[in-house]
């Protein structure tokens, strides 16, 4: 997945002595793909710093056993994907998440209290762009228009937009599949196809797999405040489907509605979840307790995402989450 | 002379007898008709009176024999063509030079060996003791002679010191071939003459032959042209001029890391006066490098990012202007310059910058006296009055520029103007006792940055056992004041500037067998304390000790103008101790393998062959990365310093070239080709995002190349 670029030769044969050449990694900044911690996210709070740490699993939007996170400032530790510290900047913050097999590192170094940039609004909608166009000029991908939110055509592709509270931050965009060709600081084309470069041209490009592709925009701002959002990407997805805070389901059910309750089920998609029994509900009241939220409150699907629980302690649950079916 | 023949036809002719394609007289040519004989003058020119179609033998040591008839008229202009050489075998190990190690290379070596595209400053890592670099990696153009920095040597022109020997990535050095007479590595343990090195002394020298008639050349390669010439003005005065330039940012100026490619030039112009054993000559050189590059690696950043990916633009040139004399009495020699050297290295972004301006006076003069006949006194002084601009302007640090800016990959900013004087006097008596000579020399360098006075002795022996075995020895101590920014109060960091120290042995022999065959031996160890350790884009690190000890063993073998080869062996180790830690030194290479052939099959074909093999370079692994969660980066974590290794490097050159002689001129165009097995040519390092992932960056592994020099 992603845009897999191989340093090469220059076409003229006289500027082959400024050559090297080198095959492409595995897996790029792009790439959801092995563990790895997402992001890190510190803001003020009563007890000194609020700390939350996207650890991504490995295997999809969900975790088998949530990861096991350290939270380090000088002598003070603190554990589990959300935390709280008793410091205040300037500080460093280090950080170590584990899953028994894999273990990543990261640091957090505060010069002043940090403030998470807010996303007031997201655009997600079809382009008629081509895989070829992942090498077009910017100015020219920006002009295609932007259709409806619906599921992109394989080797299709899907204009995804952030609109910030704030001007100053820069996203980082990750996927599960596909390949990004950003266009600015908070917005960014994404082909259904895996595209592999070389020398600024492309080489190949294969459609990727239909179904629910996971991105993920990490939004910083270079002092250390960080936040995070995901948006799927539905890719030939037939039939009506749950869109949900940017995540997309497929569903069984009639379109429409607000608020859906729906039992928890196990999937072998990125989402590692399905939505069984879907049912329009009046509002969020009927949601169990699940995953370290409270009852009663619209499902944050990042808590699963994030590790707070693993899936099999979500499974059977009956939760409500606010959204749309659409058809 | 005349001859008469009794031919009412006969006609009274003059000619001259020219060499092909140099068009140079040729003296004392034999003229033959049947029995008689008559010999032309030192210029090669004769007269006869003979019927026209008259055969004529033209007969000359060197040359191959040629029969031309006389024509009808004259003036008769014969042509007489280079044969092959009476196979004389050079013995390198007769060279006498008053120093106790030195390696030698001279034009032909330098024009015949493959891989060199001519150049001679790029065959030094041919030599024994310098270690190899891959071929257009970011250390090619590094000079490592046993073991020590690329900081450490000192190149020369004429006895003017040079701020740098290569274009960029040693595609060529920067002066034309053409000018070069000769060139002298010495390795270390060198005598009295040099200072304020701790490393190896280049010393090219140019030649001041002054030509018969005028000639020019001309070259053009895949990567650049340029054209000499050298013109007899007058008995007395001379001038020579070269110019060179690459061409690529012509044709192509943009690609995905360069925006303008890089551009080198050099030149040279020289009026020269010289009446018998004395010359004076006026000089102004120069070289000069640019491009233009994106700061960040376009391959790791995404469109938007690459789109606000700023340039950097990297000029480093420098002028000399020289004035020169050479007077040869009996009773001694005198040589010396006065020169005047502006050069400058510039590098901007758009935010940030780094110059670095520095103008240099030096002067220099070296005289050998003859006390008697067994004692020849050496001596001389230098000075060196500097003064440095150092410029630099970080909005931030600029990792991605550390290689040609490094205070800017550092983030720091200073305007640091320093002037400075360094200066030097030596005396070396050189004592002939019998089949030995005693070379004592006691140096004397002072340096007003340091406020240091360094008085280094040094010994060297060389005894000649027999005509054909030699056996040398020295030893020294050595010294090198420190780079003038170490003092800036920022990028220096308080630390008090001291000169490095370094001493040295070296014991070797030279056995001749077969009054043609060479080998040779050299061990050698040297041990260093006070040096300093500056990573691109880190603070200094000071109190830095070293020690290399290494093995050279080389075989010689060549008959002038028809065949030569050499082999080179190098065994060696060299370590840094940094806080109380050994590890490799940066150039440590236990061993390096050079081979060396070329051959004059016939008379207009030479056919070359160079093969090395030697240990790749150490590199600093990088064990884990840190997530920096405010930029969104990876943060290496290194392991060991210098803890492992790149892959073995090998590589083979073949050269095949073919002379057309002209009347007045040659045209030689070459072939040449490069091939470096797979897996043996790993420039550098790259990791992952992440650094969880590592491999190495190839340069190419064949490349055909062509050029073509022509020479009036």
């Amino acid at each position: 997945m992603g845009a897999s670029i191989r340093l090469a030769a220059l076409p003229v044969l006289l500027t082959l002595l400024l050559a090297a050449c080198q095959e492409p990694f595995a897996e790029d900044r792009r790439d959801l793909a092995s563990f790895r911690i997402v992001g890190v996210q510190a803001r003020a709070g009563s007890g000194g710093l609020d700390l939350r740490a996207f650890v991504w699993s490995g295997h999809g939007l969900w975790h088998p056993a949530p990861p096991e996170v350290v939270w380090t400032a000088g002598e003070l530790t603190a554990t589990g994907p959300t935390a709280t510290l008793p410091v205040a900047p300037p500080v460093d913050i280090e950080l170590r998440a584990s899953d028994g097999e894999h273990e990543e590192h990261a640091v957090l170094a505060l010069d002043a209290p940090p403030v998470p940039p807010v996303v007031e609004s997201w655009v997600r909608g079809t382009t008629e762009l081509e895989a070829s166009d992942v090498v077009a000029p910017i100015d020219e991908r920006r002009a295609a228009p932007v259709g409806a939110d619906v599921p992109v055509a394989p080797d299709g592709a899907l204009r995804l937009a952030l609109s910030l509270q704030e001007d100053g931050a820069t996203t980082h965009w990750m996927a599960t599949d596909g390949t990004f060709a950003e266009l600015d600081a908070t917005s960014t084309d994404w082909f259904a196809s895996r595209v592999v470069l070389d020398d600024n041209e492309v080489e190949s490009s294969t459609p990727v797999d239909e179904g629910v592709v996971s991105t993920v925009a990490l939004v910083f701002d270079g002092a250390g405040g960080n936040s995070w959002i995901t948006l799927d990407a539905a890719v030939a997805v037939l039939g009506p489907r749950l869109y949900t805070a940017g995540r997309v389901f497929p569903v069984d059910a009639t379109p429409g509605g607000e608020f859906w309750s729906f039992t928890v089920g196990t999937s072998e998609t990125v989402a590692g979840i399905e939505l069984l029994d879907l049912a329009p509900a009046e509002d969020a009241s009927a949601s169990e307790a699940a995953c370290g939220l409270e009852a009663g409150v619209s499902f944050d699907f990042a808590a699963l995402a994030e590790g707070w629980c693993a899936r099999d302690d979500l499974v059977g649950a009956r939760l409500v989450a606010r959204g749309e079916v659409l058809p | 002379m005349i001859l008469l023949v009794g031919a009412l036809w006969a006609v009274e002719i003059q000619g001259q007898v020219l060499e092909r394609g140099t068009a140079d007289p040729i003296p004392e040519v034999t003229l033959r008709v049947g029995d008689t004989t008559w010999s032309t003058t030192a210029d090669g020119r004769f007269t006869v009176d003979l019927p026209a179609g008259t055969p004529v033998d033209f007969l000359a040591g060197g040359y191959t024999p040629y029969t031309e008839p006389v024509p009808e008229a004259g003036p008769w202009r014969v042509y007489l063509r280079r044969g092959v050489a009476a196979l004389e075998v050079v013995v390198e190990a007769r060279r006498d030079p008053p120093v106790v190690a030195e390696q030698h290379l001279d034009r032909e070596r330098v024009l015949e060996t493959p891989g060199t595209f001519e150049d001679p400053v790029r065959l030094l890592q041919a030599l024994a003791g310098v270690a190899q670099t891959p071929e257009y990696a970011p250390t090619s153009g590094d000079i490592s002679v046993r073991g020590s920095q690329p900081g450490d040597n000192r190149f020369y022109l004429d006895g003017i010191e040079l701020p740098y020997l290569y274009h960029y990535n040693q595609y060529s050095s920067v002066f034309h071939t053409r000018l070069l007479d000769e060139l002298s590595l010495y390795p270390s343990t060198f005598g009295g003459a040099w200072g304020d090195t701790l490393g190896a002394v280049i010393d090219t020298r140019s030649t001041w032959t002054r030509p018969a008639r005028v000639h020019g050349s001309a070259n053009l390669n895949l990567v650049m042209g340029g054209a000499s010439a050298e013109v007899p003005v007058s008995e007395a005065w001379t001038l020579r001029a070269s110019g060179r330039r690459s061409y690529l940012d012509l044709i192509d100026s943009d690609s995905l890391q360069y925006t303008l490619f890089p551009v080198f030039y050099d030149w040279f112009a020289r009026a020269e006066h010289t009446r018998g054993d004395h010359r004076v000559g006026i000089a102004t050189f120069g070289a000069g490098d640019a491009y233009d590059r994106y700061a960040g690696e376009p391959t790791l950043l995404d469109p938007w990012e690459q789109s606000e990916n700023p340039v950097f633009t990297w000029r480093q040139d420098f002028q000399v202007l020289a004035v020169q004399h050479r007077d040869l009495t009996p009773g001694g020699s005198f040589q010396g310059h006065v020169s005047f050297t502006a050069s400058r290295a510039d590098g901007d972004l758009p935010l940030a910058s780094s110059h670095d301006r520095t103008f240099t006076l030096q002067a220099r003069e070296d005289t050998v006296a003859r006390v008697s006949d067994a004692l020849d006194l050496a001596a001389g002084a230098e000075l060196r009055l500097m003064q440095e601009h150092l410029v630099v302007v970080a909005d931030r640090p600029w990792p991605e520029v550390a290689r040609e800016a490094p205070f800017l990959a550092r983030g720091l900013s200073t305007d640091d103007r320093t002037i400075r004087a360094i200066g030097g006097l030596y005396a070396e008596p050189r004592l002939d006792l019998g089949s030995a000579r005693l070379l004592p020399a006691v140096r004397l360098d002072v340096d007003s940055l340091t406020r240091r006075l360094r008085v280094d002795p040094r010994l060297g022996v060389r005894w000649q056992i027999g005509e054909w075995t030699r056996l040398r020895a020295a030893a020294g101590r050595y010294g090198q004041f420190p780079d003038t920014w170490l003092a800036s109060p920022v990028l220096g960091g308080g630390t008090e500037p001291v000169s490095a120290t370094s001493t040295q042995v070296a014991a070797g022999f030279d056995q001749t067998v077969a009054q043609r065959l060479e080998f040779g031996v050299d061990g050698w160890a040297r041990w260093m304390r006070d040096l300093l350790v500056a990573d691109p884009g880190e603070a200094p690190i000071t109190g830095v000790e070293g020690r290399s000890l290494g093995l050279s063993i080389t075989s010689r073998y060549r008959l002038r103008e028809v065949f030569f080869t050499w082999l080179s062996v190098d065994l060696s180790r060299t370590t840094r101790t940094i806080d109380g830690v050994e590890s490799p030194g940066d150039y440590d290479q236990p061993f390096a393998v050079n081979y060396v052939a070329s051959w004059t099959f016939a008379p207009t074909w030479n056919l070359g062959l160079r093969y090395r093999v030697s240990a790749g370079l150490p590199v600093t692994e990088v064990v884990d990365g840190v997530y920096d969660a405010v930029s969104d980066q990876y943060l290496p974590v290194y392991g060991p310093r210098n803890g492992s290794r790149l892959p073995a490097y090998q590589k083979v050159d073949l050269h095949l070239e073919k002379r057309f002689e002209l009347r007045r001129g040659v045209i030689t165009p070459y072939l040449e080709a490069w091939y470096v097995p797979k897996g043996s040519n790993t420039m550098y390092l790259a990791w992952s995002y992440d650094y969880d992932e590592v491999q190495g960056v190839s340069g190419p592994g064949f490349i055909p190349l062509v050029g073509v020099r022509g020479e009036i």
